[in-house]
């Protein structure tokens, strides 16, 4: 079984895309929006990829220290605008960031069944 | 010439009491009438009132050296007036010209201010609309033609590729509205020389080709940091350098060079080097009495200037704990830009942001 993946994005055509790339590459992906991401925070993920926006910085927060309640060694991936401060992800990246280079970030195989 | 009386000692316009204030000089630049109103205002700055009476040198000069209709900033060198006189000049015949004048009090310069940080600050948040509301569908292109690449196996499609590379520009220039639009709190951070002029250049670029201008950039050290609001930075290079390219209407060689100096006292910044970086034109320059005014709050010689663009360049190097000045030179100008020089120790306290 492959590695577990939360995508948090307010765009469909973005959530569509990104879903089909990971599940290339033998990802299970859960995706929502951001307004309905609260229904996965006791869900166990191996990572989560947040859709980040200042508006909804307190609902982000919460999502992510409920997945890290779950699983302490989740990979937070933020896709953001510009520089968020102080926010508890391992990485930050300014949207949009290429498939194969947000792959590289979370660790998964960027070959197609790695 | 009819129209004038002389009253008393003072040369009024037979229209002398309409509100206002205007000033018929002759070519000569002596008083040859004004109305009740401009006879006030020249009062009140101290300036000569008296039929034929002529205006200080200074101002003589500046009012002679600025384009006809375009509104010179006057300050009486010697008192505190809390004000300035803003002057512009109109042809009357050919042997006069009508001064309209008004005062310019500290408060409504300072609302000009306000007004201009606000028209910043609304233009900032429509660009950042705007470019939010382009970033998602060009994340769909991005994301899809990669899916569209692997799952067609078209890796090695010219046209694929095209499309990435056009999407990818688009993707930055998009990175670059947004960081454009971050104007309004201020977020501090370090870059070094190298890449600042790497930025500014890239964004005049265009500017420079469409002119026939020239840049060249000679840095003794592109890993000197500086800190502050990178937008801010990068603002006060690129107004000195629209400036000079704007200095004439040709061609234009515009020089870069910089060094580092020691600065003396203690200061928020932590460091004890400045780096002085010099952008120095070939333009026709600024005469020697009026260098200290070019740096005045809406002085400008430019028909579509706002006269803020050196005001704001030389605000932001003092805030960011350096100055900006204008060194004499044999040619063109030379503007002389001071920063702190940033410790590039991970050891060394941060310092503090920047306003």
């Amino acid at each position: 079984m492959g590695p577990s993946l939360l995508l948090v994005e307010r765009e469909h055509a973005l959530r569509f895309a990104i879903r089909r790339f990971f599940e290339a590459r033998r990802v299970a992906v859960e995706v929502c929006t951001p307004a309905d991401a609260a229904a996965f925070a006791e869900h166990r993920f191996d990572a989560v990829i947040l859709d980040y926006c200042r508006d909804d910085d307190a609902a982000a927060r919460a999502l992510v220290a409920a997945c890290r309640a779950v699983n302490p060694a989740i990979v937070v991936v933020l896709l953001a605008d510009g520089e968020v401060a102080d926010f508890p992800a391992d990485a930050v990246r300014k949207k949009p960031l290429p498939l194969d280079e947000l792959a590289r970030v979370l660790g998964i195989g960027v070959e197609v069944g790695a | 010439m009819t129209g004038f009386v002389e009253r008393n000692g003072e040369a009024f316009l037979r229209f002398g009491d309409i509100g206002l204030a205007m000033a018929v000089l002759g070519t000569d630049g002596a008083l040859v009438g004004a109305t009740h109103a401009a006879v006030q205002l020249l009062r009140r700055f101290q300036l000569p009132v008296e039929p034929q009476a002529t205006l200080p040198a200074k101002l003589a000069k500046e009012l002679a050296s600025a384009p006809l209709g375009e509104a010179i900033m006057w300050r009486h060198p010697s008192t505190d007036i809390g004000a300035v006189l803003g002057c512009t000049r109109y042809s009357l015949g050919t042997d006069h010209l009508l001064l309209v004048m008004r005062e310019i009090t500290e408060q409504q310069r300072a609302l000009a201010r306000r007004l201009h940080q606000q028209r910043l600050e609304s233009t900032g948040r429509l660009i950042s609309q705007i470019a939010h509301d382009l970033r998602a569908p060009l994340a769909s292109i991005i994301y899809n033609v990669d899916l569209l690449r692997e799952e067609t196996h078209l890796a090695s499609s010219e046209l694929l590729h095209d499309v990435t590379l056009a999407a990818n520009t688009l993707r930055d220039t998009i990175a670059g509205l947004l960081d454009f639009a971050r104007l309004g709190p201020p977020a501090a951070t370090t870059q070094t020389l190298g890449k600042l002029f790497e930025r500014v250049s890239g964004l005049l670029r265009p500017t420079f080709r469409a002119g026939g201008h020239e840049l060249s950039i000679a840095l003794h050290d592109d890993s000197v940091c500086v800190r502050g609001n990178a937008i801010a930075i990068e603002q006060i290079f690129h107004n000195l350098l629209v400036n000079a390219t704007e200095s004439r209407r040709t061609k234009v060689r515009v020089r870069i060079t910089s060094e580092e100096t020691a600065m003396s006292g203690v200061h928020r910044w932590r460091t004890d080097r400045l780096v002085i970086v010099r952008v120095h034109d070939d333009g026709p320059g600024v005469p020697e009495d009026r260098r200290e005014a070019v740096f005045d709050e809406f002085y400008t010689t430019k028909p579509d200037g706002t006269g803020l663009g050196l005001t704001v360049a030389r605000e932001a190097a003092i805030a960011f704990g350096g100055g900006l000045t204008l060194e004499p030179s044999d040619t063109g100008c030379c503007f002389a830009v001071a920063l702190p020089v940033y410790p590039r120790s991970p050891t060394l306290p941060p310092a503090e942001d920047a306003p």
